[in-house]
């Protein structure tokens, strides 16, 4: 369990990266959803002992993240951009990962490396040199690296971003099995990604928690504001595109979908997906 | 440990993985052995000196891939964001430092073991005992492996405090200031001396303290261990930076154990330069005494001193254990030398204390001014004087004119160097030791031996020298050599008498010839060399000259440290330094046992028809080439600098004509002529004459008590010539 209170970060030019953040993660899986620059990923960096908060407290299991040598051993980290030493190969190098998270014995080690590269689907290629991996094949061999000595706290940072359709399923699979009595951090953008997995959800917008809850409250945040309205192609290019959220072809024109206040007298209100509450939250604090 | 190891053997592979770097380390052995090989003989080809050589530029170039791979092995990964995963995983970056610091270590030493190997083997290979050739192999491995330890950590901090990619232009720059620029710009120019020890290999390309095997890492065996401490506490300081710089990356809940271990990596860095600076601080302090002392004259205007003689002197020398000297010196005085006078002047080195000066066997009232002491004589004391002063100190006189940085006189352990300009027995009279100059931006402490102005009696010396486990060199004549003393002695020659004494010097004898030849052990098979050919030289001149016969019966042929070759005594002194080509060293030796040092040997090139003793010197050469290699003129002209020169006769001055060259080259044909003819024996009578009246030009200014020889002028030279070989 990770409990943070009123945490905040300010680097160096004054800006806050994090201000005033309190929030509690859980056991199972929590999607941390927020645009660009909202501080996620300052947030997984500090709760992964990567940087130290400005003020505010973190406790992980009950041990304060001002002792990060204590919490290290409990956590898996993947970053957002993720390289590894191109001259080993996928093997070599799960096994350094597993020595470096206190995995001693050789054999549990064999067995444990054997293991992962399997549920990453990474085992036919398991004796290659990472230069020859792809971009999603080393993204594989990260969650692998995180999920190492089953961590009682897993944080992945965009983890599915450069896997395809079927790796990105798989592993979904793998973190919601994994997250069974274990506290996982997923950061994403993708609301697909969270929809499918997750129990609760974080929302951060420019540094600030906005909200914190289920899937269902983060949804009902686009009750009423949610349209839809079938327009002709000539009254398509006259809308904003900033106030349509999605678009598709129907017989009598384009049906779009949009977020926020009734954009005609014509459009009329629909059932919001996550993906609209998600949206229509950020409207909202954008425009408080 | 076992994450150290794991993390130990990544970095292996990704260091000996680059086919760069694993080929770096052949090619530099490969380079070293074939320079090694191609070793010879001399002062400059002999082995140790073209190792040093070679480390002096090419040790340098290694410091290159160190700083990189220093750099580079922050940079790989843990200063890399998208390496972040390995900042969240329970490793300490003690363990990635230390782990990276030992592998890239283990790497260096790559270069360092065959090089060592080669040296130790071809060393071997060579007849060099093994626990010489080791002492070397070591001190070079040690040097090695020393700069690597600085310079690796230097280039860890510099990855560690510059995440952007300009520092590999620092860390380049680093290297090019650490090594040329400092040893160039810093240390030479503008004489920072003890900046030495920030040098990055010490390997000095511009210092030859240890470019050569004499008076070398022995003499200066507590700077080199000194500042070997002081870099090693200095590595420590780099490294507990960089592991402070690289804990500032990720939180740690040992900031402070971290910066405790930083502070006293500081604390115990500068408390180990202590013993390094205070050396310096010992130097420095002795030039600032004599340049303040006002005793010590300006280089402006030099006055000889006037001197009185001393018919004896009896000196007894003792090695204490500390390296201390303590010196019983009896001098008689003939009566009348000092008649009228209240006062003994003296000249003893200020590096000696003075115990107890007694004259004619009672305790005598003295002072001291620098150099100049005073003793006060009985009065009205007609008879000879007996003066008999006992003294002690160390002695490591620091000097560092004219771009210098050495030792005027020393005795540490076996290696000494106390030569009689130094005073280190008592001079007649008042005498300038040094000589100072202060009108400049750097005053400086020259030796008044430079300026020709000391002057030395004539009479007998003994001297016995004991605590030395080696022996000890004088130009006086040893008369005994026993465990711990040897005792030395000379009659009616010029009181100016030197010690020499290395603790690797070693003798180099024939038994068919009295003269021996000390050399350094990687000089010793060239010096055999030597000995057979002067030898050869020695014989053939000995057949014709009837009269010859020297004192001479050692020569220290040593590579360095002779300021300039000149013979004392029973003693020449080779050296690398102003001297000619080492191929015709037994030439200039012969010289020396034919004519002795010349002191005032002179060209008079105004008026050479008022003396031809230098052209008859000449002369003797010229036969010896003629009739023992068949060489003409041409030749011996050509071979000028690889022949002991005959220049006086053939050198010419523009198309020749002059009365130096009219006399010169006309005395050569007329020697040619007459060989061609079959008169050689008439031509080595008239030449054996004047030998026997005088080539040896004495010194009648340094040794007011020396006889003169008469010159021989150009029309005597042409009447004997006529009277013996005839128009």
């Amino acid at each position: 369990m990770i409990t943070i209170e009123h945490l905040s970060k300010t680097y160096r030019k004054g800006a806050w990266a994090l201000l005033d953040v309190s929030l509690q993660l859980d056991k199972g899986m929590t999607g941390l959803l927020g645009p660009n620059g909202a501080g996620k990923t300052t947030l997984m960096r500090i709760l992964a002992t990567l940087l130290a908060p400005t003020s505010g407290q973190v406790r992980v299991n009950g041990i304060s993240i001002t002792r990060p040598e204590e919490i290290r051993p409990m956590i898996g980290y993947l970053p957002q951009h993720f390289h590894i030493y191109p001259q080993l190969t996928g093997r070599d190098y799960l096994d350094y990962a597993a020595v470096m998270k206190g995995i001693k014995d050789r054999e549990a080690r064999r067995k444990e490396v054997a293991r992962l590269l399997e549920t990453v689907n990474l085992q036919d290629k398991a004796d290659k040199k990472v230069r020859t991996y792809s971009g999603g094949m080393k993204q594989r061999l990260g969650i692998a690296q995180a999920l190492l000595g089953s961590p009682d706290i897993l944080i992945v940072d965009e983890p599915t971003s450069g896997l395809d359709p079927q790796e990105r399923v798989r592993f979904r699979n793998v973190l919601t099995r994994f997250s069974i009595d274990r506290t996982v951090l997923l950061s994403t953008h993708i609301v697909a990604d969270i929809e499918s997995n997750c129990r609760r959800i974080a929302v951060m917008n420019m540094g600030r928690l906005v909200m914190s809850g289920t899937l269902g409250e983060l949804q009902a945040c686009g009750n009423g504001q949610v349209w839809e309205a079938v327009l002709s192609a000539d009254a398509f290019s006259r809308v904003d595109p900033m106030q349509v959220v999605s678009t598709k072809a129907v017989p009598e024109g384009i049906l779009c979908r949009f977020v926020g206040k009734r954009p005609f007298a014509d459009a009329h209100p629909a059932e919001p997906s996550l993906e609209d509450g998600y949206l229509a939250l950020l409207r909202r604090d954008r425009d408080v | 440990m076992c994450k150290w190891w794991r993390h130990a053997v990544l970095e292996c592979r990704l260091l000996f993985g680059n086919p760069v770097f694993a080929s770096l380390p052949v090619i530099y052995a490969i380079l070293f052995a074939m320079n090694m090989l191609n070793s010879g003989g001399g002062t400059e080809q002999n082995l140790y000196t073209m190792a040093y050589k070679f480390h002096m530029l090419g040790h340098t170039m290694t410091l290159g891939p160190a700083m990189l791979i220093g750099i580079l092995s922050m940079r790989r990964d843990v200063l890399r964001r998208s390496f972040e995963w390995n900042h969240s995983l329970p490793v300490s970056f003690l363990t990635l430092l230390s782990s990276k610091y030992a592998v890239s270590m283990l790497y260096l030493s790559l270069f360092t073991l065959p090089t060592a190997f080669i040296f130790y083997t071809i060393s071997i290979s060579q007849g060099i005992a093994g626990g010489i050739a080791m002492h070397y192999t070591m001190q070079f491995a040690m040097q090695y492996e020393i700069s690597y330890m600085v310079t690796l950590a230097l280039a860890m901090v510099l990855g560690a405090s510059i995440p952007n990619r300009i520092v590999y232009l620092i860390g380049f720059c680093a290297w090019m200031f650490g090594t040329f620029f400092m040893d160039i710009f810093i240390i030479t120019q503008l004489g920072w001396y003890p900046a030495e020890v920030f040098h990055l290999n010490q390997f000095f390309i511009q210092s030859e303290a240890l470019q050569y095997e004499n008076w070398s890492y022995a003499l200066i065996s507590a700077d080199i261990s000194r500042s070997r401490w002081f870099v090693l506490a200095f590595t420590g300081l780099l490294l507990a930076v960089s592991l402070l710089l690289l804990n500032r990356k990720r939180p740690t809940m040992h900031v402070k154990r971290i910066w405790a271990a930083a502070v006293a990596a500081l604390v115990l860095a500068g408390a180990i330069f202590m013993p390094y600076g205070s050396l310096w601080a010992e130097r420095y302090e002795q030039l600032g005494s004599k340049l303040s002392d006002p005793s010590i004259g300006l280089t402006d205007d030099p006055v000889p001193a006037t001197i009185f003689t001393v018919s004896s002197y009896d000196l007894e020398l003792k090695r204490l254990p500390n390296d201390n000297l303590r010196v019983t010196a009896r001098l008689r005085i003939p009566a009348g030398e000092l008649a009228g006078k209240s006062e003994l002047p003296l000249t003893l080195n200020r590096f000696f204390t003075l115990e107890r000066v007694r004259i004619q066997g009672n305790d005598a009232p003295y002072r001291r001014r620098g150099e100049m002491l005073t003793i006060s004589l009985p009065a009205n004391s007609r008879q000879e004087i007996e003066a008999e002063l006992v003294y002690f100190g160390s002695v490591m006189d620091y000097r560092t004119d004219y771009s210098r940085n050495d030792f005027a006189a020393f005795s540490l352990g076996d290696e000494v160097k106390l030569e009689g300009h130094m005073a280190w027995y008592p001079l007649p009279g008042h005498q300038h030791v040094y000589l100072k100059q202060v009108e400049t931006s750097s005053p400086y402490i020259t030796l008044a031996r430079r300026y020709g102005i000391q002057r030395y009696s004539v009479g007998d010396m003994k001297l016995k020298v004991e605590g030395y486990s080696k022996p000890l060199y004088s130009s006086l004549k040893e008369v005994e050599r026993g465990p711990g003393y040897q005792i030395f002695e000379s009659k009616g020659i010029g009181q100016n008498v030197s010690l020499y004494g290395g603790s690797f010097w070693t003798e180099v004898h024939r038994p068919d010839f009295k003269v021996r030849i000390v050399t350094t052990p990687y000089l010793e098979k060239w010096a055999e060399g030597l000995l057979t050919e002067l030898k050869g030289k020695y014989d053939y001149f000995a057949a014709w000259i009837p009269g010859m016969s020297t004192d001479i019966d050692t020569i220290l042929c040593l590579g360095q440290g002779i300021e300039w070759p000149h013979a004392e005594h029973s003693l020449i002194l080779s050296s690398r330094e102003y001297t000619y080509f080492s191929s015709n060293l037994p030439g200039e030796w012969v010289n020396y046992m034919l004519f002795g040092d010349q002191p005032a040997y002179y060209g008079n090139y105004e008026h050479p028809e008022q003396d031809v003793r230098n052209k008859i010197g000449s002369l003797f050469w010229y036969v010896y080439y003629i009739e023992e290699k068949g060489l003409s003129d041409k030749q011996l002209r050509s071979a000028y600098g690889h022949l002991r020169s005959v220049q006086e006769l053939l050198f010419k001055n523009g198309d020749g004509t002059d009365p130096q060259n009219k006399i010169g080259i006309g005395m050569a044909r007329q020697v040619r002529r007459a060989m061609k003819e079959g008169k050689a024996e008439q031509v080595k009578k008239v030449l054996a004459h004047y030998y026997g009246h005088g080539l040896q030009f004495p010194d009648t200014e340094r040794y007011p008590a020396m006889k003169p020889e008469a010159p021989v002028t150009y029309e005597e030279w042409v009447k004997r010539w006529k009277q013996t070989v005839g128009e």
